[in-house]
């Protein structure tokens, strides 16, 4: 087997990546999947960024990914939130149920 | 065994991500989210980024996951139900599209090669005072356009409206696509990293037999990007009181101290001094 490169890693988080996009665009049920959706998109570029820091022997790209994750969380933590209080408005949480307006 | 690892852990992540998106109970989709993050703790590690894992592992499992599994038994949202039709409905959708593309295209083939063969000669005899190359480029532009517009004289309505139609609706997903593997392609010849090119490390990763992981992360992070960090935690702060001020509500016809209230009250608003006469009351 070729030894484990950069290349490998990048395809990796790539197919994460994708997989996240699909994933909102796809889901058509709760909003909630969404949310996760975009954890496994932030997921990926943290792979990207720890694995450019490995190959290139630099430590701000494990420095950044701290950084992401700490937005990752917030943001989770601010979305659940919302979540929360639109389906004490609505007892729904369903993709479709979102829009308000009317066109 | 480090490619068995990578293999291993990056098989599962994919895996277990698709299972998020797919899962139709939204429990099942959380659970699928811990083992996604544990594989991705587990890729961390074979790249040497140990704190990271751990921080993984304690952060998104510990928390993150755990939130969302609270949440989403707390909504108390009924799994997708499954519909025997749906499924089947939507692939038969997507693989009666491919197959018209892909028949549209056979057919556009199949005909402009007959075309082209059954013109070649003619045109070589009509043009044969032009140099060679010339008539190629002239077949291959001529010989499409013959075909769509004998073809279109032929299946007026069924084909090409067809086709057109579909095209309509494929346009933009070409464009965007033909722009982004046009971007994609220009840095893939062009890229190199300015890092390997001109050995700019902004942080140089200190040997790891001697300093660990945490330990070098710590050393900057409490140094050079101590403000980065701050203001990570700043954030955080900030995400925790957007998320009390979201959820928090009042209700009805429950006491609650308000110190709000308490410390504004006033000696002269609640207290009233009557000079009673004697024998007359209030």
């Amino acid at each position: 087997m070729k030894p484990i490169g950069l290349e490998h890693y990048l395809t990796v988080s790539f197919f994460l990546f994708s997989l996240g996009i699909f994933g909102i665009f796809w889901n058509r049920k709760s909003v909630i999947i969404i949310l996760m959706a975009i954890e496994l998109m932030l997921l990926a570029v943290n792979i990207n960024l720890v694995a450019f820091s490995c190959f290139l022997k630099d430590l701000a790209g494990q420095l950044f990914a701290l950084f992401v994750l700490t937005v990752a969380a917030a943001e989770a933590a601010i979305g659940l939130a919302i979540l929360v209080v639109f389906y004490r408005n609505r007892h729904s949480i369903d993709v479709q149920d979102i829009s308000e307006m009317k066109g | 065994m480090t490619q068995v690892a990578f293999y291993l852990f990056s098989g599962i992540l994919l895996f277990s991500g698709s299972m998020v998106i797919f899962a139709r109970n939204p429990v099942h989709s959380v659970l699928y989210l811990i083992l996604a993050f544990f594989n991705a703790a587990g890729l961390f590690i074979l790249l040497g980024a140990e704190f990271l894992a751990m921080l993984l592992v304690v952060v998104y499992v510990g928390a993150v996951a755990v939130l969302f599994l609270f949440v989403v038994m707390m909504l108390d949202i009924a799994p997708l139900k499954k519909h025997p039709g749906l499924l089947r409905y939507q692939l038969e959708k997507l693989s009666r599209a491919f197959l018209s593309l892909m028949g549209y295209l056979v057919q556009f083939f199949i005909i402009s090669y007959l075309l082209s063969s059954l013109f070649i000669p003619v045109l070589d005899i009509m043009l044969a005072t032009v140099p060679t190359k010339t008539v190629e480029v002239g077949c291959g532009l001529f010989t499409p356009v013959l075909a769509y517009l004998i073809l279109r004289y032929l299946f007026k309505k069924s084909f090409f409206q067809l086709s057109i139609e579909f095209m309509k609706y494929l346009l933009g997903v070409w464009m965007l696509g033909i722009i982004m593997l046009a971007e994609l392609s220009y840095v893939m010849m062009h890229w190199e990293s300015l890092a390997v090119r001109e050995g700019v490390v902004l942080v140089p990763t200190p040997d790891p037999q001697q300093v660990t992981n945490t330990q070098a992360l710590g050393k900057i992070i409490y140094t050079d990007y101590s403000l980065l960090f701050e203001t990570a935690g700043f954030i955080l702060l900030v995400a925790m009181i957007g998320a009390i001020v979201l959820t928090h509500r009042k209700r009805d016809g429950v006491k609650r101290q308000n110190v709000h209230d308490q410390i504004m009250r006033r000696k002269e608003d609640t207290l009233k001094l009557h000079d009673v006469p004697l024998g007359k009351g209030v």
